[in-house]
């Protein structure tokens, strides 16, 4: 199965990327460099919908830390939302869906996630 | 007209007496005169029907007879003398061009040292020498040798040894200083004398020192030696030369080669899990399986630390990433936990202590590098029995085996490490009775995909029935029992790194021969008594 990261632009809100497939070793540089071009455009906020990923590994939480990381230095923030299944579970697992959840963030915006 | 042939014409009568000779003819053979009978103008060649190529005054020369008629008989006399050394000068350059080229051959692929320099003395005889010697650049005062001798109808022989740097012959430490030395008489006498020519005395032989180039300076120098029958001229140095470029490049590469696998292996040494140590009580069992088996390093770890009161840190855990770049951020992991284990022993704020650690250059190298681990200490029962205390950083939870057969998920949760500057760090006490165990794994397990049947992953539930009924299993045959199910999912199939740490209670700990390893055991007694 394939990895696909779709840029939806939506006007007021966040930058958002919908992930779809699975994002491992080999997949996860194409969404660094999504973020990366989404930075270097002068985004700060980045919502990152997950609705549509079936599978994600270290690589990919690799990704998702490395993207907050970098927005935040910028006075950013990097939220994901819309995760189920397997991906909810490592999330879960890894404390990430605490940290970088859009619902249960306090400093996001008050649109809410695309789905 | 005939003055412009490059041949000379002799033309002989039907008595053999020379009618004409041409001024070519003249040149070449001054002793033909004309009105006298060929045969005897005192060449031997000029006897013969036939004579073909003879040398004559030092010139090589071409004789071919043609009858003409009424018996007289033409002689075309033509001097070869260039093109036959131009022909054997072609011959030599060939020869020389194929010894470097099986010379370049059997150096080319990279090599041990020790065999590389057999080899350049065993290719150097008997081509280049009677007899070979090969001295490395002396590393500590010493320096190494390699000798090739001829041997008849033989591979050349080949030894080796060692010479103090300071009893180096002075033609050999002129050449390790990159000069060719001149003083060629006495180097055959430095050479006997080094008792490296068996077979050639100092009058009977020539010798020549080349230098091996190297990186910067020689990588050694080469001693060529053969009997003074066969002088090196300077095309047969030219060819010691050429040798001794290619010998310098192999033994270069070779020694690069072995200083980097020196390196590779002691950082990989460096990067690999180390065992548990012994602790009262405690039966440890561990699995690990690295994705890149060839490198048999990989992103997972685990291990555990004394504590002076006579328990044990114990962690295993899984950094983001694969291969190399994991293994070194594994081995800054264990470093900082080795030294931090010293200022808190207490799991939860271990953990956050850690967290705080890698947060700095987790975050300075820019990639969202991170760890999931669980840590805890373990401290023995005077039942037998071990109390475990555990901290969640974002790692898959430990399952319990216990005595009844049932398997429990321990509830720990926590937030992985290295992301965020106060992680939420759950923290669990479990009891083991004696006989029951605790068992901590990487995703590797639970994740391994389905090698043969598609890309399931082995997944939780799996893993909880595979173990289910292992209650009665020591430590170590659990955890590869578990490395084994998980490698019979995978069938073929890549994976992850896998790493398994199961700690089982052994039992009532037998007083005297356990405590005494235990620093103050009766005092550790005490302090966990209060602490419990």
């Amino acid at each position: 199965m394939t990895f696909t990261v779709t840029y939806g632009r939506r006007d007021g809100g966040p930058a958002c990327l919908r992930l779809a497939g699975e994002l491992d070793l080999a997949t996860a540089p194409e969404l660094n460099a999504a973020i990366d071009r989404l930075a270097a455009e002068g985004h700060r906020e980045l919502l990152l919908d997950l609705a549509e990923l079936t599978f994600c590994d270290s690589t990919g939480i690799a990704a998702f830390v490395r993207g907050d990381n970098l927005v935040t230095a910028a006075g950013g923030w990097l939220r994901i939302t819309g995760a189920t299944g397997r991906v909810a579970r490592v999330l879960q697992v890894t404390g990430l869906a605490e940290v970088l959840s859009h619902e249960a963030g306090v400093a996001d915006p008050a649109t809410p996630a695309a789905s | 007209m005939v003055e412009h042939f490059r041949e000379g014409l002799i033309v002989c009568d039907a008595d053999g007496v020379v009618r004409h000779l041409s001024p070519v003819a003249e040149r070449l053979l001054p002793e033909v005169v004309p009105g006298q009978v060929l045969a005897a103008a005192g060449v031997p060649a000029l006897r013969a029907d036939d004579p073909g190529e003879f040398t004559h005054h030092g010139r090589r020369l071409r004789l071919r007879g043609v009858g003409l008629s009424a018996g007289r008989r033409c002689w075309y006399v033509e001097d070869v003398t260039e093109s036959v050394s131009r022909a054997d000068a072609l011959l030599a350059e060939r020869a020389r061009s194929a010894f470097l080229a099986v010379v370049g051959e059997k150096l080319g692929n990279p090599l041990h040292p020790d065999r590389a320099a057999a080899a350049v003395v065993r290719l150097a005889v008997p081509t280049v020498a009677d007899v070979a010697v090969l001295v490395l650049t002396p590393r500590a005062g010493r320096a190494r040798w390699w000798r090739a001798v001829r041997a008849d109808d033989e591979a050349p022989a080949v030894d080796s040894g060692v010479l103090a740097a300071a009893a180096l012959p002075s033609a050999i430490g002129e050449g390790l200083g990159g000069v060719e030395p001149h003083a060629l008489d006495w180097l055959v006498e430095q050479a006997v004398e080094a008792g490296w020519l068996p077979g050639l005395d100092a009058a009977g032989a020539t010798a020549r020192v080349v230098p091996l180039p190297g990186r910067e300076a020689p990588a050694g120098v080469l001693l060529v030696a053969r009997r003074a029958s066969r002088w090196y001229d300077d095309a047969d140095l030219d060819l010691v030369r050429a040798f001794a470029a290619r010998a310098g490049a192999a033994l270069t590469t070779a020694l690069l080669y072995r200083d980097q696998a020196e390196v590779a292996d002691t950082l990989q040494a460096s990067l690999l899990p180390v065992e548990p140590a012994a602790a009262p009580g405690v039966q440890w069992g561990t699995a690990y399986r690295p994705a890149q088996a060839g490198l048999r390093i990989g992103g997972d770890f685990y291990g555990s630390h004394r504590l002076v009161d006579g328990g044990s840190v114990f962690f295993l855990g899984d950094v983001s990433g694969k291969g190399v770049e994991a293994a070194v951020f594994t081995g800054q992991l264990r470093q900082c936990l080795h030294a931090l284990h010293r200022v808190e022993s207490q799991p939860g704020r271990l953990l956050k202590l850690l967290n705080d650690a890698l947060l700095e250059t987790t975050q300075a190298h820019g990639q969202g590098r991170f760890a999931t681990m669980v840590l805890g200490v373990v401290r023995p029962h005077r039942d037998g029995g071990l109390t475990l205390t555990m901290a969640g950083g974002g790692h898959l939870p430990p399952l319990v085996l216990r005595a009844s057969g049932e398997v429990e998920v321990v509830p720990l949760s926590g937030m992985l490490i290295g992301v965020v500057p106060d992680p939420r760090i759950g923290e669990v006490t479990v009891h083991l009775a004696p006989g029951e165990t605790c068992l901590l794994y990487s995703d590797g397990v639970t994740e391994a995909r389905d090698g043969r049947r598609g890309d399931e992953q082995f997944g939780a539930e799996r893993l909880v029935h595979a173990v289910t009924g292992c209650h009665r299993m020591p430590a170590p045959a659990l955890a590869e029992r578990i490395e084994q199910v998980t490698c019979d999912w995978l069938g073929h199939g890549d994976h992850d790194d896998i790493a398994v740490l199961a700690l089982r209670a052994t039992g009532p700990v037998r007083p005297g021969r356990h405590l005494h390893a235990v620093p103050g055991p009766t005092g550790a007694d005490r302090t966990r008594e209060t602490e419990a």
